[in-house]
């Protein structure tokens, strides 16, 4: 449900959304795919490497890829965030984030 | 010569040993006596004689020079059986005394008279008797009777005052003993109310308990059981003693542990003596333990750790040392199981925020999806704004623990969503408020900046609005009063549909009203007011 309306946040401010399950199923789409310059990630996922794992993963492996992360569990004060990295506690205003995913498309 | 029976009749010795006078210093009401008794009978001897079960022993003398005899030569031992005066003209002639070694060597005395020192219930505990060196076959005169009979009277009397100011003053001794016990549990139930860790809750119940008590020694251990070791935690010691801190393993301190594990308190007043210990107290010497006594703590029926007292010297536990051991244990539990019971309540709150937050986000994410098709979209984007107010409310508190925010950071993440920081003017004394009252202010605080965005001062780009609060101290329940007061803009006109929003407004700081708005020309004036106390504790 969550998914679904971030999907349709980032297509409707005129963007391509790729839905990832997990961070692994994320990383495996990075592997194969080029064009993907934002990823916007709950830290707090069912199973597997969480959100947190999966931006250090992307800042090492692919270092231009722009990262926003998201969470119910922290207020954001207590992240120790990778560069370039924005944080929305949930739940998260819409217009707050399309303007930050516009700001990094620049 | 065997001693009369009477010497070692129990009753009579228990008597004697209940003055406690045995071996104790001279003193003048006893050696005053002595004196007369030797100037009105003309004797070169005087004594107050005490007999025991196996010795005679003289509270004060006069001309005399040993301070105990054996029985054996004992004249007094007969006085006990006397119904008055003993009187024994020449002592070489009587067959009870003619063997006595005191007449055949040494002083080689010869005359003796005794009045029985007997106590109100006719319990004979000695003599006041006058010893002369040469025989006096007309024995006393009646007035010389008469005053040693009355002297004798003079000496219980001595031994029973004595009684009674040593009973008074072990009764002022407990009584002020008792006075600190007492005023020891309630500094501690103070000291506990105010410490945060386990760790200063056991080192202030040290402390207490050795000052109040006077031992060398006071702590607390932790029970392994398996292993059969405490460990010891910090503990309070007198001056110059060696803290005993870390882990002991019972076996090596004597016959322990069965009591420990009984859930009973041990006590040791004399580690050379109790059985527990006696075989080798060297171990417990070795650390200066001469008395001890351990209070179990227990927990859901098993014993954990224990409260512990030492003392370097022997001593007596009583009993209403126990009792104040074991309630400074009490307390200790009931203080430590606050802290642990906050300690719960602040994961719960803390887990059960978060999953409010994701129930929030979802409750957005459902709204989004259903409401994605209307045409209409200030209605749903209002809906929006309210969810994302509620959740922004909810954030403050989080990071306060959830029990309360301060007034500023409610007010500041609120108006943070709105991006229009430089507009606002805020002020106010630092207050907290409970989490109802925080609630509501940021869902008013929302919609008050939304009415502003659309038809108030903020409308303008000169428009401001300052909000301010203060503490209405004086009145006899004090007030939050919180104010609102727009500037710059148009002139305020009431609506005349009442929404959603104004009807939030109207409810006020904690639910039931205290808002009073006016429509001014220069903007909206609104003042919020409510109870303090409500405000911090709702």
């Amino acid at each position: 449900m969550l998914r679904m309306m971030a999907v349709d946040m980032v297509e409707d401010a005129g963007f391509e959304a790729v839905e990832a399950a997990d961070a692994t199923e994320a990383v495996r789409i990075l592997e194969n795919r080029l064009d993907i310059r934002i990823v916007f990630t709950d830290i707090d996922m069912p199973s597997g490497v969480d959100g947190m794992r999966l931006a250090a993963i992307i800042r090492e492996r692919w270092p231009p890829i722009e990262i926003i992360l998201t969470s119910g569990f922290t207020t954001g004060e207590d992240l120790d965030l990778p560069a370039r990295t924005e944080f929305f506690s949930k739940p998260y205003e819409p217009e707050r984030v399309v303007a930050a995913i516009r700001r990094m498309a620049r | 010569m065997n001693p009369p029976k009477e010497v070692s009749d129990q009753s009579r010795l228990a008597a004697l040993e209940a003055y406690d006078i045995l071996d104790t210093p001279p003193e003048p009401g006893f050696e005053e006596v002595v004196h007369i008794a030797r100037i009105l009978c003309d004797a070169p001897v005087a004594l107050v004689s005490l007999v025991s079960g196996d010795r005679q022993w003289f509270k004060a003398r006069a001309g005399f020079e040993p301070c105990q005899t054996d029985l054996n030569s004992s004249v007094c031992a007969y006085v006990l059986s006397e119904p008055d005066l003993l009187v024994i003209p020449d002592l070489t002639q009587d067959p009870r005394t003619r063997a006595n070694p005191l007449v055949l060597d040494g002083p080689k005395i010869r005359f003796y008279a005794g009045a029985p020192l007997r106590t109100r219930d006719g319990q004979a505990v000695g003599s006041l008797c006058v010893i002369d060196g040469a025989p006096r076959p007309h024995g006393l005169t009646a007035a010389q009777q008469s005053a040693l009979r009355n002297l004798a009277a003079q000496v219980m009397a001595q031994l029973e005052l004595r009684r009674a100011l040593a009973e008074r003053d072990e009764l002022i001794t407990a009584r002020s003993e008792a006075d600190r016990r007492r005023a020891a549990l309630l500094t501690l139930g103070d000291r506990l109310r105010d410490l945060s860790t386990p760790e200063e809750m056991i080192r202030a119940a040290s402390e207490i308990i050795g000052t109040t008590l006077g031992a060398s020694r006071a702590g607390f251990g932790y029970l392994d059981v398996d292993s059969e070791h405490i460990d010891i935690v910090s503990d309070w010691t007198k001056n110059g003693v060696a803290s005993i801190a870390g882990r002991h393993r019972f076996q090596d301190y004597g016959e322990l542990l069965p009591d420990i594990l009984l859930g009973a308190p041990l006590i040791i007043d004399d580690v050379r003596v109790d059985p527990r210990t006696c075989a080798d107290p060297e171990p417990m010497l070795r650390l200066g333990i001469g008395a001890l006594v351990n209070v179990p703590v227990r927990d859901h029926g098993r014993t954990v750790a224990m409260v512990i007292v030492q003392d370097d010297k022997p001593r007596a536990w009583s009993g209403e040392v126990l009792s104040f051991l074991r309630n400074v244990a009490d307390r200790l539990e009931v203080g430590v199981g606050r802290l642990r019971a906050e300690s719960d309540q602040r994961v719960l709150n803390h887990e059960l925020s978060h999953r409010m937050k994701n129930m929030m986000a979802m409750v957005q994410a459902i709204a989004t999806q259903t409401l994605k098709g209307v045409p209409d979209r200030a209605p749903v984007d209002a809906l929006m704004k309210r969810l994302l107010a509620l959740a922004s409310a909810h954030d403050v508190l989080l990071k306060e623990d959830w029990s309360s925010a301060s007034l500023r950071s409610i007010t500041v993440s609120a108006l943070d969503r709105f991006g229009l920081g430089a507009c606002f003017e805020v002020a106010g004394p630092e207050v907290q408020l409970g989490p109802r009252a925080t609630l509501a202010l940021s869902m008013l605080l929302h919609e008050m900046t939304t009415n502003a965005v659309k038809h108030g001062s903020l409308s303008t780009d000169a428009g401001r609005v300052s909000i301010s609060w203060r503490i209405e101290a004086d009145l006899e329940r004090p007030e939050l009063v919180v104010e609102w007061r727009e500037s710059g803009g148009p002139a305020a006109q009431e609506p005349e549909r009442r929404g959603f929003g104004s009807r939030l407004i109207k409810m006020g700081l904690i639910g039931t009203g205290g808002v009073v708005l006016r429509y001014l020309s220069t903007g909206l004036v609104a003042e919020f007011r409510a109870p303090l106390d409500q405000a911090q504790q709702s």
